[in-house]
């Protein structure tokens, strides 16, 4: 049993760059070059799904706000994100401003009007878009109103307002606007969408207060569905795994293809690499070798 | 082995016929017309892949053990491989595999 050791350790090594081992390694660097963009390819086609629903959840039929919402709701988180439509009355002399928003590289202000939907007397401020003075701001829109727009939880950040008598603030905090207003107010906002391929066609805005303010990106977008992608992300893990698996059958037949031969040269080495093998092995091995 | 080759079996049945009814719904899918009834069948045994590949792995993984215990050499254990890849024909290697390793089991079972 002694005497069947592993060649030294130099010698293994030696034997791993020989020639007839080229095939195996050209191989395995294929395959396993193979498996890693694959499961790339899986991974990014599993991200693209996922993107893809949200730009359609973003592009979705709106529905109508006082459907998901009502006055003294909590915000509707499965809605985040969701185009709504709201019916109502601007309320001009609410205007305010969101101080510290950039639009590429400008820092600027969201100029935000709410609206009165009469049904249910409770109001809800509209970002009607973006503006880079308040002085230079335009007129707050008057009238009836049908816009649509994504529907936004109430800010949390909890910047104190350091000018509490004017009418810019931090961040669309609703809490922060109750004592500002004697009206009732959703615990929701909403960022007008700007009209783009003939969406919303079912419901195209009416007086919207978009004159000459910027469209802004709703900040939260929908959430896609956790099942999205998973399919293309259990491929993709498929894929990884298959390659770790095809380095550890290369392993093995590199260490098989080198394991002692009776006339190998200097074989009385003392490194036992090949110790961990059950014994029994081991010997039918060099018993089918020396056959050869 | 006797055990070993007994998962081997089960695993190539299964993904022998996974792979066979993922390749008919997939033909359904993407063969016919949009709308028809078999279509839409295929169409929704798109799962099927996501199983036919975790089995797939773990029947890799066991038929690479099989073929070490019982010290074949590794382009068989390619084929076997490649037989859950290419519908029908792990059927005619699961009989090939039994055949060749008949006579290990006998000596297992008297030993």
């Amino acid at each position: 049993m002694a005497a069947q050791t592993s060649p030294p350790r130099s010698a293994f090594f030696r034997g791993v760059f020989s020639p007839r081992l080229w095939g195996a390694h050209a191989l395995m660097v294929i395959f396993v070059t193979g498996a890693v963009l694959l499961g790339v390819w899986q991974y990014e086609s599993s991200q693209q799904d996922k993107q893809d629903q949200v730009a359609e959840l973003v592009h979705a039929k709106p529905k109508a706000f006082t459907d998901l919402i009502g006055p003294n709701d909590a915000f509707p988180w499965e809605q985040i994100g969701r185009p709504v439509t709201i019916s109502g009355i601007w309320m001009p002399e609410e205007t305010i401003f969101i101080d510290g928003m950039e639009r590429g590289s400008q820092v600027g202000f969201w100029a935000v009007t709410p609206v009165l939907v009469e049904d249910t007397g409770s109001a809800v401020y509209v970002v009607r878009g973006w503006t880079p003075e308040v002085g230079t701001a335009p007129p707050a829109p008057r009238g009836h109103v049908t816009v649509t727009g994504w529907l936004q939880p109430s800010d949390w950040t909890d910047v104190a307002d350091d000018r509490k008598s004017d009418n810019v603030f931090p961040q669309l905090d609703v809490s922060d606007l109750i004592s500002r207003t004697s009206y009732d107010l959703y615990s929701a906002y909403v960022v007008r969408s700007p009209v783009e391929d003939n969406w919303p066609a079912s419901s195209m805005p009416v007086n919207d207060g978009a004159t000459d303010v910027a469209d802004v990106p709703a900040p939260q977008l929908p959430e896609p569905e956790a099942t999205t992608g998973l399919r293309n992300l259990l491929y993709a893990i498929e894929w990884w795994l298959f390659g770790i698996f095809g380095i550890y059958v290369w392993w093995r037949y590199v260490r098989d293809t080198l394991r002692p031969r009776p006339d190998d040269e200097g074989d009385d080495g003392d490194e036992g690499s090949g110790s961990e093998e059950d014994p029994e092995k081991t010997t039918q091995d060099l018993r089918v070798r020396s056959d050869a | 082995m006797n055990k070993l080759f007994g998962t081997y079996k089960v695993l190539a049945y299964v993904v022998g016929v996974l792979l066979l009814v993922g390749t008919i719904s997939s033909l359904f899918k993407y063969l016919l017309p949009e709308g028809t009834a078999l279509q839409s069948f295929g169409e929704a045994m798109t799962p099927l892949w996501v199983a036919h590949g975790w089995i797939f792995i773990i029947y890799v993984i066991v038929a690479f053990l099989l073929t070490q215990k019982a010290r074949w050499t590794i382009p068989e254990f390619l084929l076997m491989m490649i037989a859950g890849l290419i519908p029908g024909l792990i059927f005619w290697v699961e009989r090939r595999v039994a055949a060749r390793i008949a006579p290990k089991l006998t000596a297992d079972a008297t030993s």
